[in-house]
């Protein structure tokens, strides 16, 4: 009788995934004095613990730790709740680092980093499990942590650390600290804000372009980890796990070093002049989603008054004004604002002059004369796309229909009985 | 009056010239009384109210008897006739105990989406009567969750539901591995509906069996045991098979309460229109003539056929002849609108609908009222589905009747002798093997991802000690680790995503459909059934509708498909070989010895067949070279005594013997080569180191004297290539093949499976029998369902049915309803057919 192995490669059987088997075994290694960590024990077993203390004054990249920031500007953007009396020693960064993006209950968080402001400096504390069942341990240290505080920050952590480390709570039957606090996600606040100047909003790419961070050559490439703890798992040699230790610690601080340079800009929108104009206009866009009106008008009008943006932007920009004074009903302004985007060939603002004209002012050549330009806008774009063949239509309806109110004005033709 | 009209229909049948002489089966079932019981006691009032005002004023006993053993903590299967009410059996103790306890969450499986969508609509007006009679403010939530719902419903549903509706895939896939969202649901869940569990057999049933398993292993993580209620059509095991599947015993419940009219079961045999051929009248020629009888009264009619292709096909005839008539025809079948499959079964209700033709996309469940008449176009492949297919006749307590066309299948002609198989007894045992090693290690990676397995743990009626086993094979693949005595789910890999319910198979060829605007996925092949269905030049039938294949590369998995109009189907030619692994039981009499072993089946496709759709001709025999495939199973075979042959032979019925060619052969053989100028007489090319074949063109063994067969006249020179096509197409029918062609046919009558889900195989001379001729018989999935398990346990019955059918038969030498289509060499092995199974079934009594 042959083994189950061989049985089951006979019926064809081919494994879900497949590994590579890690060398051969190191020798004995020390897990804590590797990674210089030490061991924590509490009720539920042991875990690891590596802290690192940053003094007040700690420059990460562009950003200095001891700027300190009113966060209530940033909560009213970010549309956060926060408890009263919530100042950035109530904040905790956290950040995981997991065995999958898969998502689901078998993915595994082997090592969450935390950090947080202290009347010293910032605290970074990353825990660590050096075998799977040391979990419960690890969840209790961190439940117990949030006790602390009164909001996580992190980065995609809405779609990502939270429900996953809610998993991991739930199948070790262990309560949800995380349901009691306040979140802010800098990844949709990031995402707004920085949308049409960055390529990628992801947060390696932040601190490259907006941090001014540099990462030593400790770091590893995010999508290497799950793998590097399963050849750790396999082998035992913890010393791969630096930099992944690294990698985690160095997120943190970037999410630190992130939510105090938004969280001072969102104090500070009314000077300009500290912004990139892209972002000052993004910034606009963000406002007037979240239904701040004035404000954004406000920015709009100082992004248009310092003229710094480029092309594209500066029609959306106008497009934008032109329609809030048109809710004003200010259609002097806003036709000021039209005919700079019809400079721009803007064929939609030409449109909304004409109805202008032939609605309000009733100058049916006018509006004619309008949607003529608007024609010869659009003959010069094409008619490849749908939505340009349908505009055509609309368009030709509209001038028909100008035409016919031309000619009834001058008498020629009777009116329709 | 609609029962005038049906019955004047039935006489009309009965008396016509046309049609009368060909019923060979009559039967009329007289009206059931109801059995009614009044509501238990223990039922919530504001419930009983809901279900009065919906018009239920009382149970059927089977209702009642249901519901009284649920109420008893018992896990239930109720296995009673097509709209017999099974639905109330369970929705009653849910919704009673959903508003006693403001808990006890429900969660029902369906085969199909349709059938979950169907459910939430009884279940929501039910729900809307009880909303609208109390004031309880614990309203029962039903709701679908399957790949349909939308993202921003699902958390909502999640959070909300107390009935949850969905499919098996869907449990598999979306809501075990993400239990922890489930958390409150699992926590308070108490009743596991299961319906159609017939549906779940062979592979489908044994995936369904460990989803079971690993749900159980989640509620037992929440704290909750929950009861199984299961619903099946009628079957030979239905409390065995329930039990199987959900790994517990059950309780049956098959004493129908309900009414019904008077019913009437017809069977239809066309005439014959090739003697010597033993060619029937086509089923879709009968299908249209049937059809025009019913447009000529006011009766309404379901009529079923067999693949989308022939529904499309009846329903253009019909409207073609009938022009005036063809708002009053409907066709139904997977593929159409989902607005316009309502509207037609909203058209059946009302009866604007007067004849809808449809697959088996209306056999299950779905609510179409009830019809007068129902005609099936061919034996639907299972009694159980003949069954629900006639159970949609009979509205109230009208009188309705069901048709059976019969087709040659062997199958179909075998039950126009035996209507007893249909209307007494079924004998289908329904099978699965959760512990199926191939399928039951792909669920353990999703269990070991859905919760970590710690050492001694047992999975279902899988011992910890076969357990560990399985979980170290998985651990050497790499996927899981042991550390401390926790067994953890170690990749990236979200294993669910990769394992289908309705295949063993971990590598599939996807088929693509290329058109010239896109290339569109239709479907999955496993990699062993590519080889054989998706060749190079295959006709693929995909629903019924065929599909030219262009290519398949089988390093990137892809086979090719377009869609076709050719008048041919093809048919592979494979090469087999058997090796037998290990015997695990064998049975000896005076006449053969049969075993049941684990083997190897070793096929390679070495050709295909392109053969005429209307005239079932062989076009042309194309060679191809297809790697070899092994399949590692269980069969049973048989093997014939020294005695049984001796005696074939001295009757003068044993073809299998290697052929003496007499005296003259050497010479005329190499006159017929020189004749041929040695070269191929089919493809020219010329001999090279060995000589070619000679071949006979009428097969030697039809001649008495050998010095005729071998006349030059008689010869032709072949290279081995065109020798090995041509010998194939001339294969004499020898007795072994013509019973092998029997009993492979008849087999699904009592595995309840597909002819697919089997193999066969016969060999005059197999080396693993000692040289004696075998007939085998095997699983066609890897390490099997335990079908040829049974039919080796019943394979006395099996031989009974074989005789009984070729001796019944009314061909001259074999046709394709009994040992298969006679050979272009004239020779149908019929009459040896029959004398082997006179000899082997020597001694019975029957």
């Amino acid at each position: 009788m042959d083994s189950l192995s061989d049985r089951l490669k006979a019926l064809g059987f081919v494994p879900a995934s497949k590994i590579e088997k890690p060398a051969a075994k190191p020798p004995e290694l020390d897990f804590a004095s590797i990674l210089q960590a030490k061991e924590i024990t509490n009720k539920l077993g042991l875990t690891y613990l590596v802290e690192n203390q940053y003094p007040s004054d700690y420059q990460h990249g562009s950003i200095n730790f001891q700027k300190t920031t009113e966060i209530g500007p940033l909560s009213t953007a970010a549309r956060v709740q926060t408890q009263e009396g919530t100042d950035l020693s109530k904040l905790l960064f956290l950040d995981t680092e997991t065995t999958g993006l898969s998502g689901g209950t078998g993915t595994l968080a082997f090592l969450v980093g935390l950090g947080y402001f202290t009347y010293n400096g910032f605290l970074l504390k990353q825990y660590i499990l050096k075998d799977p069942s040391d979990e419960p341990a690890l969840l209790l240290e961190i439940a117990n942590l949030c006790e602390q505080f009164s909001a996580i920050v992190t980065f995609n952590g809405k779609g990502f650390d939270i429900p996953l480390l809610r998993t991991r709570l739930v199948l070790n039957r262990m309560e949800n600290p995380f349901e009691q606090m306040a979140h802010f996600d800098l990844l949709s606040l990031s995402r707004k804000l920085w949308r049409n100047r960055l390529q990628s909003r992801a947060l390696q790419d932040l601190e490259h372009e907006i941090l001014d961070i540099p990462r030593s050559e400790d770091e590893v490439p995010g999508w290497m980890i799950p793998q590097i703890y399963f050849d750790y798992l396999r082998s035992n040699d913890p010393r791969p796990l630096k930099g992944v230790i690294y990698h985690n610690g160095m997120d943190i601080l970037s999410l630190a070093a992130l939510f105090l340079h938004l969280s001072t800009s969102f104090e500070n929108i009314q000077n300009a002049d500290q912004f990139n104009p892209i972002d000052y206009y993004s910034l606009g866009q963000l406002y007037f989603d979240l239904g701040f009106k004035e404000l954004s008008q406000n920015i709009f009008i100082e992004c248009d008054r310092l003229g710094l943006l480029p092309t594209h932007l500066k029609l959306s920009l106008y497009q934008r004004l032109g329609e809030i004074y048109k809710s004003q009903q200010k259609y002097d302004a806003a036709v000021v604002f039209w005919q700079k985007a019809v400079a721009l060939e803007d064929i939609q603002c030409c449109v909304e002059i004409a109805k202008y004209q032939e609605h309000s002012v009733c100058d049916y050549s006018a509006a004619l004369t309008w949607t003529e330009t608007a024609i010869t806008f659009l003959s010069k774009k094409g008619y490849h796309s749908y939505q340009n063949r349908k505009l055509a239509k609309e368009l030709i309806k509209r001038k028909d229909r100008l035409s016919q109110k031309i000619e009834r004005k001058n008498g020629n033709v009777p009116e329709k009985t | 009056m609609v029962d005038s009209a049906l019955i004047s229909l039935l006489n009309q049948l009965e008396n016509s010239p046309e049609f009368g002489g060909n019923i060979p089966y009559w039967s009329s079932i007289p009206a059931r009384e109801p059995q009614y019981f009044p509501f238990p006691s223990s039922i919530d009032a504001s419930l009983v109210l809901a279900l009065q005002n919906l018009g239920i004023k009382s149970l059927y006993s089977h209702q009642r008897q249901a519901i009284d053993l649920i109420s008893q903590s018992q896990n239930v299967v109720i296995s009673t006739g097509t709209a017999s009410g099974k639905s109330l059996c369970y929705q009653i103790p849910i919704l009673n105990s959903q508003l006693k306890t403001g808990a006890a969450k429900a969660l029902l499986l369906f085969p199909t989406k349709a059938l979950a969508y169907d459910q939430l609509n009884s279940l929501q007006e039910i729900c809307m009567a009880l909303k609208n009679g109390s004031s309880n403010s614990t309203i029962p939530i039903p709701a679908v969750y399957d790949g349909d719902t939308p993202n921003y419903l699902r958390s909502a549903i999640r959070e909300n539901a107390s009935i949850l509706l969905t499919n098996p895939d869907m449990l598999h896939l979306g809501i075990l591995p993400h239990h922890t969202d489930w958390q409150s649901f699992f926590s308070e869940l108490k009743y596991v509906v299961i319906d159609e569990v017939h549906i779940y057999r062979g592979v489908f049933g044994s995936h369904v069996a460990n989803v079971i398993r690993r749900l159980k292993r989640i509620t037992d993580f929440y704290g909750s045991t929950p009861q199984f209620i299961l619903t099946s059509a009628t079957i030979a095991n239905p409390r065995e098979h329930a039990g199987r599947l959900i790994d517990e015993p059950v309780e049956l419940v098959d004493q129908d309460g309900s009414p019904h009219g008077q019913k009437y079961f017809l069977f239809y045999n066309p005439p014959i229109i090739h003697e010597e051929l033993g060619v029937r009248q086509g089923l879709i020629t009968t299908t249209i003539q049937f059809s025009e009888l019913i447009l000529k009264l006011r009766t309404q009619a379901l009529l079923f056929s067999r693949s989308r292709r022939t529904v499309e096909l009846i329903i253009h005839e019909l409207r073609k002849l009938y022009p005036q008539k063809s708002e009053l025809i409907r066709g139904y079948r997977s593929g159409y609108l989902k607005s316009d499959r309502r509207e037609i079964e909203q058209g059946l209700k009302s009866g604007l609908i007067r004849l809808a033709v449809a697959t088996n996309a209306l056999e299950l469940g779905v609510d179409i009222g009830g019809v007068d008449l129902v005609i099936m176009a061919g034996y639907p492949g299972t009694i159980s589905s003949t069954r629900q297919r006639a159970g949609r006749a009979g509205r109230k307590n009208n009188t309705s009747a069901a048709v059976l066309i019969a087709s040659s299948n062997p199958l179909d002609q075998f039950l126009c002798r035996h209507p007893e198989y249909i209307m007494e007894r079924n004998p289908e045992t329904a099978l699965l093997d959760p512990d199926n090693p191939l399928i039951l290690i792909q669920h353990l990676q999703c269990a070991a991802f859905e919760i970590s397995f710690q050492t001694g743990d047992s999975f279902g009626s899988v011992d910890s000690s076969t357990l560990e086993s399985f979980l170290q094979v998985l651990e050497a693949q790499g996927v899981l680790i042991n550390k401390n005595g926790r067994i953890l789910w170690l990749s990236q890999d979200y294993p669910s995503a990769n394992i289908s319910l309705r295949s063993t198979a971990t590598r599939s060829i996807s088929l693509q459909l290329v058109t010239e605007e896109k290339t569109q996925i239709i479907g999955e092949l496993d990699y062993a059934s590519s080889l054989w269905m998706a060749h190079p030049g295959a006709i693929y039938l995909h629903e019924g509708d065929p599909y030219l294949v262009k290519s398949l590369d089988l390093e990137k998995n892809i086979a090719e498909l377009e869609t076709t109009h050719l008048p041919y189907y093809t048919e592979p030619v494979k090469s087999q070989t058997i090796n037998v692994i290990q015997d695990l039981d064998h049975e000896f009499s005076q006449e053969y010895e049969v075993h049941f072993s684990e083997i190897e089946v070793n096929t390679q496709i070495t050709g295909f067949k392109k053969i005429d759709w209307s005239t079932r001709e062989i076009l042309s025999l194309e060679p191809l070279e297809m790697p070899v495939t092994t399949l590692r199973t269980f069969g049973f075979w048989l093997a014939l005594k020294n005695e049984v042959v001796e005696k074939m032979r001295q009757e003068n019925k044993w073809y299998s013997d290697p052929n003496d060619y007499g005296p003259t052969w050497e010479k005329q053989r190499n006159l017929a080569r020189l004749r041929d100028q040695n070269r191929c007489s089919l493809c020219g090319v010329a001999e090279g180191e060995k000589p070619h074949h000679v071949h006979h063109k009428i097969p030697f063994r039809l001649f008495s004297n050998p010095i005729i067969a071998n006349d030059l006249s008689n010869l032709v020179t072949l290279c081995p290539n065109c020798h090995r096509l041509v010998e194939l197409n001339v294969k004499i029918r020898s007795a072994i093949s013509g019973l092998n062609y029997a009993l492979y046919h008849l087999s699904p009558l009592l595995v309840m499976c597909d002819e697919n889900d089997l193999g066969s195989f016969a060999d005059p001379a197999a080396d693993f029998a000692d040289k004696k001729p075998v007939i085998l018989i095997y699983d066609a999935i890897p390490a099997g369902m335990g079908l040829t398990q049974m039919l080796y346990k019943q394979h006395r019955s099996l031989l009974i049915n074989a005789k009984e059918l070729i001796d019944q038969c009314e061909c001259l030498d074999g046709c394709p309803s009994c040992v298969g289509p006679i050979s272009e060499a004239g020779i149908g092995g019929k009459k040896e057919t029959a004398y082997l199974l006179s000899l082997l079934l020597k001694g019975d009594p029957s």
